[in-house]
């Protein structure tokens, strides 16, 4: 029987991958998506250089009479003024097109990412449920899988927060590359260093291959770095850590002693959203004790991802209305409805999710305790030292009842493990 | 997460799983139907297998078929690392040959040709098609010419001479065994002016100058730039286009030397333009200027020019 658990855990776990995988792809094209302006302006400063660098190579084919230069700027004025417009137009096109794509990338890695957090919660469901019957190693050896799945999980995650650091490096390692493949190859063809190459040649000719060389160096530089960036700034979203809900707290506090009544006459509608807004900032300190509780019993990246996206829509609407001082325009107003009605959506979510690590809790070796799965010293010292933080009387929204079990249960189960 | 959701989610995710594989294998667009086709590059003479290495991974050939009914085109490349060798999957059909490129084949100075020119492809019976040297035995022969030119190893480079066949000529003198193509308004050159003739199968182009006050008859005019762009004739030194750039330019073991100066594209070697080196004589005024290929490094062009002091 606990052979086919273990079975239906790495399977589970195996499943799960190619959702982690697509997610991760998904999310990643979707914010290089966001950068693909830099891409362009980059391309066409390669494309302008080339250009520069072919005429001033080949300067014979340059018009050699005044006439023909006069033609030539006033036509190449018109196709300038020409490709403005057309510039333009796409632009408009380019905004339109990137929005979509970029939606629909989002929405598959919002479905893939759901996915594979359900597959992978049912698997360290039914992972804690083995461990009440044999012990870790045997438990680790058996969901080989699962434990390879979660470090995969891990590895990404540590890749996209290094991602800006190693796209640094690599732009330095490209340039380093390409200048040491370019000495290589003089050295090897005409038996000269790369200075005693370079002059030799004459001083426009050298002038547009070094802009040339620095121009493609910097393009790849600029577009790796800003890629990034955009990725480092990702992985910010996904993790949600104290540093992160003291943050948010602070900001929210902020906003609620500067949330003042509407003093301009809003509509009825206006006010039933100013309501919810209203509710949602009443209640974030619950919500946000809600999550640390529940992210002591096991940390799950689907609710930091999700926290740290409630509270970046609540603070953005909050301060959207708390920089008004009251004096918000109804027409302003009505635009925050459907990001309000998205902040039901996001705490409905959130929800879900907190009541599922509850569930997961249950399903632990040592059920709804607070310990529940924790197995060795390590484990329950690690559990503890989470919970008092979140428990602790002295501490915001510490309960002195609550703690004093868990003290009680720790050192219970303490001296069981160590007796 | 409720099963309604989770089934859309889920074929969602399958239709994009579906489209990145089914992207991802189509990556070959010879392979679209159950007939076979196998083209080769045949009867290649020894004497090809002796060119400089780099010079041989440059050069391929792309053959261009086209369905008669669809009019559709198909690029079959044959190129050293599929051993010049290729069987494209196409639908049966009539097919005609409608063209063969080859990078470097003026270089290298070889003309291609096909054994036939239309065929028809059915599902059981494959057909080929030979791609051969339409000029083998000229082949051969400059071949063997860089080989048989030891007379032409000792030679100064600013000896003004040129060897093609088995013979040496005085650079002035060559346009008298070139065969020229001569447009009709170029038969005469104007006063003080001058004007470049081609001989396309020699791969090599000539400057002529009337430096008189009156018209001259073009085969009249003095030469004062010979540019080569087939490997079938050799420069003093046994230099001659094809030959990797090394042999000729570099400082230390190049029978050109280092050269005394560089024109061209800087960042050597990444196919932004070739490195023209050039070579100057302060007495006679003499400028020889060797292009060396960006990618294969090997020589693809030689001009002499005479008297040009600069």
């Amino acid at each position: 029987m606990e052979l086919l658990t273990a079975l239906k855990i790495n399977i589970l776990s195996v499943i799960s991958l190619p959702f982690l995988f697509i997610a991760t792809v998904a999310k990643m094209t979707e914010k290089a998506l966001a950068k693909i302006k830099t891409v362009f302006i980059m391309l066409l400063l390669t494309v302008i250089t080339v250009v520069i660098v072919m005429i001033s190579n080949n300067r014979s084919i340059l018009p050699d009479n005044l006439r023909t230069i006069m033609i030539i700027i006033a036509v190449a004025g018109v196709a300038l003024a020409a490709l403005g417009v057309i510039f333009k137009v796409v632009s408009v096109i380019y905004k339109i097109i990137t929005a979509g794509v970029r939606m629909i990338f989002d929405t598959i890695y919002k479905g893939s990412y759901s996915l594979y957090m359900s597959l992978m919660n049912t698997a360290a469901s039914d992972y804690y449920d083995l461990c009440e019957y044999t012990s870790s190693l045997i438990t680790v050896v058996c969901c080989i899988f699962y434990h390879l799945n979660k470090m995969i999980n891990v590895f990404i995650r540590a890749f996209i927060r290094v991602s800006l650091l190693l796209f640094v490096i690599a732009s330095g390692g490209f340039a380093y590359l390409w200048y040491t493949e370019i000495a290589g190859a003089v050295r090897e063809t005409f038996g000269l260093s790369l200075s005693e190459y370079l002059n030799g040649f004459g001083t426009w000719s050298l002038i547009s291959s070094v802009l040339l060389f620095i121009v493609i160096v910097a393009d790849v530089a600029v577009i790796l770095i800003s890629l990034g960036m955009e990725w480092t700034k990702w992985s910010g979203e996904l993790s949600f850590d104290e540093d992160d809900q003291d943050r948010y707290m602070d900001m929210l506090e902020d906003d609620e002693e500067s949330f003042e009544t509407l003093s301009i006459e809003q509509d009825d509608e206006n006010l039933e959203y100013y309501e919810i807004v209203s509710d949602h900032l009443g209640g974030a300190g619950d919500l946000m004790e809600e999550i640390r509780r529940a992210q002591v019993i096991q940390n799950n990246p689907l609710l930091e991802n999700a926290s740290n996206e409630y509270f970046r829509s609540l603070s953005d609407i909050t301060g959207e209305i708390s920089k008004s001082k009251g004096n918000m325009d109804p027409m302003e107003f009505a635009g925050l409805k459907p990001f309000i009605k998205h902040l039901d959506r996001l705490r409905d979510g959130l929800y879900k999710i907190i009541d599922r690590q509850y569930e997961l809790a249950d399903s632990m070796p040592g059920g709804t305790s607070f310990f529940s799965g924790c197995n060795t010293v390590e484990k329950l010292n690690k559990r503890y030292k989470a919970l008092c933080k979140a428990y602790h009387p002295d501490n915001e929204g510490g309960d002195e009842e609550t703690f004093i079990a868990i003290k009680q249960e720790y050192e219970e189960l303490k001296k069981e493990m160590e007796g | 997460m409720n099963r309604k959701v989770l089934l859309s989610n889920l074929i969602l995710v399958m239709f994009t799983a579906f489209i990145c594989l089914a992207a991802c294998g189509i990556n070959d667009g010879n392979r679209v139907g159950d007939c076979t086709l196998t083209v080769s590059f045949d009867s290649v003479p020894d004497e090809f297998y002796t060119l400089d290495e780099k010079l041989i991974d440059s050069f391929y050939i792309c053959v261009v078929i086209e369905n008669i009914v669809t009019e559709k085109n198909y690029n079959i490349i044959l190129d050293k690392d599929n051993g010049f060798g290729y069987t494209a999957y196409l639908y049966p059909g009539s097919y005609h040959l409608k063209n063969i490129y080859a990078y470097n084949a003026g270089v290298i100075g070889v003309e291609l040709k096909s054994d036939t020119e239309s065929f028809e492809l059915k599902r059981d019976n494959g057909q080929r098609l030979n791609i051969t040297i339409a000029n083998k035995d000229e082949f051969i022969r400059s071949s063997d010419l860089i080989s048989h030119s030891g007379e032409m190893a000792g030679l100064d480079k600013f000896s003004r001479l040129i060897m093609t066949g088995d013979t040496i000529y005085a650079l002035e003198d060559i346009k008298d065994v070139l065969n020229l193509t001569v447009p009709s308004d170029k038969t005469v050159i104007k006063a003080y002016s001058k004007e470049e003739y081609t001989d396309d199968a020699k791969g090599i182009t000539i400057t002529l100058l009337n430096d008189t006050p009156a018209e001259k008859e073009y085969k009249d005019c003095r030469v004062i730039a010979v540019e080569i762009t087939k490997r079938n004739c050799v420069l003093p030194g046994c230099v001659a286009v094809g030959v990797p750039g090394e042999y000729v330019c570099n400082a230390v073991t190049g029978v050109y030397g280092q050269p005394h100066s560089f024109e061209g594209m800087a960042l050597y070697g990444y196919s932004y333009g070739s490195t023209d080196c050039v070579y100057c004589d302060a007495n006679t005024g003499d400028r020889i200027t060797v292009s060396i290929d960006d990618v294969g490094r090997f020589v693809s062009k030689i001009k002499y020019e005479m008297e040009r002091y600069e």
